[in-house]
């Protein structure tokens, strides 16, 4: 058994091969050229460098992907890396409403990067990022905690952030994208001939939930929640759970599993992962975000619930107090006189509620914070312009 | 990197293209480009491994140059149980150090005695029982006389490490595959055609059944306190087609991509499903693994050439050492065990008391389906509540969950088409069928994945074996 050298040539024969194949897949990716297109006319499938770029251009750009995966992650770092934010909002998209106008006068200095860190995992990764110089630190951070971040039972966030792979780049997420388009019965036909075209609020929409639904992030990181819920807000006066939290709470599903309490473990890694920032010179201010009246009281009445509420609002903010982060608790909206009327849904607070935060938030901080720049005075004056809602401070958008 | 993955959508043309661009370099370029293109495949998995891989390569390439020389039959004994040594230590210690200090630790806990053993957590390098047996029967094949060993290092290590079945089989043997290693292969547009055929017909199996039975299969085995007979049933149902769709999609797809190298594989599955009596089966479910198990254990321990109770404890043997090479657990014993028993059971069974050949099938199907249930449960205990549980042999089960009729009927499907194509290589060779027919089948299947399938690489079950 000797190795031989090859004499004829099978080059023919499998260029004739390859070229079949390739006769094959033709049909396939005509197909699939028009929805390509949308992806890419849309912003759908740009990666997240390019859609911040375009956000930072443009100051009405309005960005959120609707069927490849929106990892807020990458495209709220790229945010960050661009605009060096003194001020920095991090948490899930509870903390979305927090706009750059509230820190007014500072307010090209404040990024709502809310999304960024959905657990103590992310957290632990931000941190670590800052620390390295990955992304710019700032002068303060003001961190929502979910309740869920701290839950004993609840896998942490399975996405290692350090190897997360943006979506645009994925033939695969291409292909779970166009699918779902087509599954979904949406198909936004024009966008094959036309660049999409200015909505709600005169955003400039970038992805397809901005382009179809008018919902995104604006420039500063705030989450526009849609012209639709703000006009139905405006017809009714009345607070609906969009989201059926207080339904899942009481059937005890989505995040609302049962539990024995909060994974106190979990709290230490949280505690350090802010003793770190602060090391390095950052303000940390630790937030509960507000849940509707009627979410909380689902939460106190249930039983596989009531304890790991208990000590969320508890036993929590003391343990975070003894390490040197007191929380602010704004648990509900009675906590600033309001009703659940400022509640977008369940536990997404509106941005009237949100300036009452900013408020406290300013009132706590020490002097020679930034915050204590913080003009409170504008702030009030905010809620009582005209055209203003519970939900949106600024009419419209 | 997985066959269902991104990556290999990249890999795979570029391997092929550059392979037979090769085509006319020394032959042991192109086996280094293959060897080459194996270890990136393996290493892009974890490249700490690549080193295992190569060294296992290494000591059998050495071995067998030795043994061809040595001529005392001691010294050759010596060479071959230094091989057995070298790579079924390298197997147990990575698959099974863990299971065995574990498994001890609880019998001297049950004596009263609670030693602190060392748990060492070892990681279990993918594939390392496939190319490990695969390498092994290089050397037992060169002791044995059956084949001369190979002076071609790259020849060899191409062999061992072949991309396509690297991971997860058909483990081939050294007498089949080696001279296809050693000659020029020559581009078959047929062989290539079918083996294109065959990958995609591998890939239905996969993503768009194996991949959606998933979530059902963990929800009745992770919850099957809850669960009456009746969901149970149909879970173990599910998971009897998951993990044949998994792994012989897996097989398709490594024999079909060999297939476009110019490499014929080893069949792995012949329509097991449908065998009517458990030696059948086992003549058609994982046929490499069975035969190895034949050709180096059952026949060298005496086969059936003993007495009635030498031979049963063969049997025995060997199916459970089939069962343990599944895994570091009590459960892969006990399916391995039962099917022993199965098998015993069939060879002592009167021949006028054989059934009707439909029945037969029935009947060896619904043997099988319970013997997963050990397969598929993590702990014995779990594996008997389960069982307790189909045949209504424990109480509170209060869930109730609705029957989910589109995955029956997804199976149902697949076990026609696989019943009208009996007798075929794979359910996709359809070469006879007229071109406007074949061409809409494949844009059919393509279009299935594309709808169906679950794109998001859901790993394959036996890549944990």
């Amino acid at each position: 058994m000797c190795p031989s050298s090859t004499s004829s040539s099978s080059g023919p024969a499998v260029r004739r091969f390859v070229g079949r194949v390739a006769l094959f897949l033709v049909p396939l990716a005509i197909a699939a050229a028009p929805f390509e297109i949308i992806l890419w006319r849309s912003g759908e499938c740009w990666p997240a460098p390019r859609a911040a770029d375009a956000s930072i251009k443009d100051s009405r750009a309005l960005y959120m992907r609707r069927y490849l995966s929106q990892q807020f992650t990458l495209y709220k770092a790229e945010m960050i890396r661009r605009r060096s934010p003194d001020v920095v909002i991090l948490g899930s998209s509870r903390v979305w409403q927090f706009r750059s106008f509230m820190f007014h006068p500072v307010e090209d200095r404040a990024y709502n990067a809310g999304g960024l860190t959905q657990s103590v995992r992310d957290l632990e990764t931000y941190v670590d990022w800052t620390m390295r110089g990955k992304i710019p630190k700032p002068r303060v951070v003001i961190l929502g905690v979910d309740p869920w971040w701290v839950k004993r039972a609840e896998g942490d966030t399975a996405v290692d952030r350090n190897r997360e792979w943006d979506e645009g780049y994925r033939p695969v997420a291409h292909f779970d994208g166009i699918r779902a388009m087509i599954l979904g019965g949406r198909i936004p036909w024009s966008l094959v001939f036309h660049r999409p075209r200015a909505g709600a609020g005169n955003f400039h929409p970038l992805g397809l939930a901005a382009v179809q639904d008018g919902v995104g992030f604006r420039n500063d990181g705030s989450c526009f929640c849609g012209e639709a819920i703000l006009e139905e807000f405006k017809a009714t006066r009345a607070f609906r759970d969009r989201l059926g939290v207080a339904g899942h709470i009481r059937a005890m599903t989505s995040q609302f599993t049962p539990t024995p309490g909060i994974d106190w473990s979990r709290v230490d890694r949280l505690a350090a992962s802010l003793r770190r920032l602060r090391a390095a010179g950052v303000e940390v201010y630790v937030l509960l975000p507000t849940f509707s009246e009627e979410a909380a009281t689902a939460f106190r009445n249930s039983s596989g619930l009531g304890t790991w509420w208990q000590e969320y609002v508890d036993a929590f903010p003391a343990r975070m107090a003894q390490a040197g982060f007191p929380c602010l608790e704004a648990l509900t909206p009675s906590t600033y006189g309001l009703d659940d009327t400022s509640m977008i849904d369940g536990y997404h607070p509106g941005e009237l509620l949100v300036s009452y935060i900013v408020e406290d938030l300013v009132r706590r901080a020490p002097s020679g914070s930034l915050l204590r720049s913080l003009d409170v005075d504008h702030l009030r004056a905010l809620r009582t312009r005209p055209g203003v809602t519970p939900l949106a401070l600024s009419s419209g958008e | 990197m997985l066959f269902n993955s991104q990556a290999f959508l990249f890999f795979l043309p570029v391997v092929f293209i550059a392979y037979w661009a090769m085509d006319r370099t020394p032959l042991r370029l192109q086996n280094l480009f293959l060897l080459a293109a194996s270890y990136v495949f393996y290493g892009r998995w974890d490249w700490r491994f690549l080193g295992l891989l190569f060294a296992t390569s290494l000591v059998d390439f050495l071995l067998g140059l030795a043994l061809d020389r040595a001529k005392s039959p001691r010294a050759r004994r010596l060479l071959l149980g230094l091989s057995l040594f070298v790579n079924l230590g390298s197997l147990g210690f990575f698959k099974y150090f863990d299971f065995f200090v574990d498994s001890f630790a609880a019998l001297l806990a049950s004596a009263g005695l609670h030693p602190h053993l060392p748990a060492l957590k070892v990681i279990l390098p993918v594939g390392i029982s496939f190319y490990t047996f695969q390498s092994l029967s290089y050397t037992i094949d060169v002791y044995r006389g059956r084949i001369r060993a190979t002076r071609d290092p790259c020849a060899f290590f191409a062999f061992v490490s072949f991309f396509p079945q690297l991971v997860a089989g058909p483990i081939g043997r050294a007498s089949e595959m080696l001279p296809q290693f050693l000659a020029k292969r020559t581009f078959d547009p047929a062989q290539a055609s079918d083996g294109l055929r065959q990958v995609l017909w591998g890939f239905v199996k996969k993503v768009v059944v194996a991949d959606n039975l998933t979530s059902p299969v963990e929800a009745a085995f992770g919850g099957q306190a809850g669960l009456g007979a009746a969901p149970l049933w149909i879970g173990a149902f599910f998971f009897a087609i998951q993990i044949y769709c998994d792994f012989s999609g897996y097989s398709d797809i490594a024999i079909g991509t060999a297939r476009l190298f110019g490499i014929s594989l080893r069949r792995n599955f012949a329509y097991p499903y449908f065998s009517p009596g458990i030696a059948e089966f086992w003549r058609r479910w994982h046929m490499s693994l069975s035969s190895w198990f034949r050709d180096y254990v059952y026949i060298p321990l005496g086969g059936s050439r003993v007495g009635a109770a030498r031979h049963a404890l063969n049997v025995m043997a060997t199916f459970t050492l089939s069962g343990l090479w599944h895994g570091a657990r009590w459960t892969f014993v006990a399916w391995g065990a039962l099917h022993g028993l199965y098998y015993l059971g069939s060879m002592w069974s009167s021949p006028a008391r054989r059934i009707p050949r439909a029945a037969g099938i029935a009947a060896t199907f619904l043997a099988v389906l319970l013997a997963w249930v050990f397969f598929r449960a993590d702990s014995m205990g779990s594996a008997i509540s389960y069982l307790a549980g189909m045949f209504g042999l424990r109480s509170g089960a209060t869930a109730t969950s609705a029957i989910p009729v589109h995955l029956l009927v997804m199976c149902l499907a697949l076990l026609a088409i696989e019943a009208f194509q009996a007798g075929r290589p794979h359910a996709l060779d359809v070469n006879r069928w007229p071109a406007a027919a074949r061409w809409t089948a494949y844009y059919a299947l393509v279009l299935g994945i594309f709808f169906a399938g679950n794109l998001h690489h859901v790993p394959f079950i036996y890549f944990q074996f």
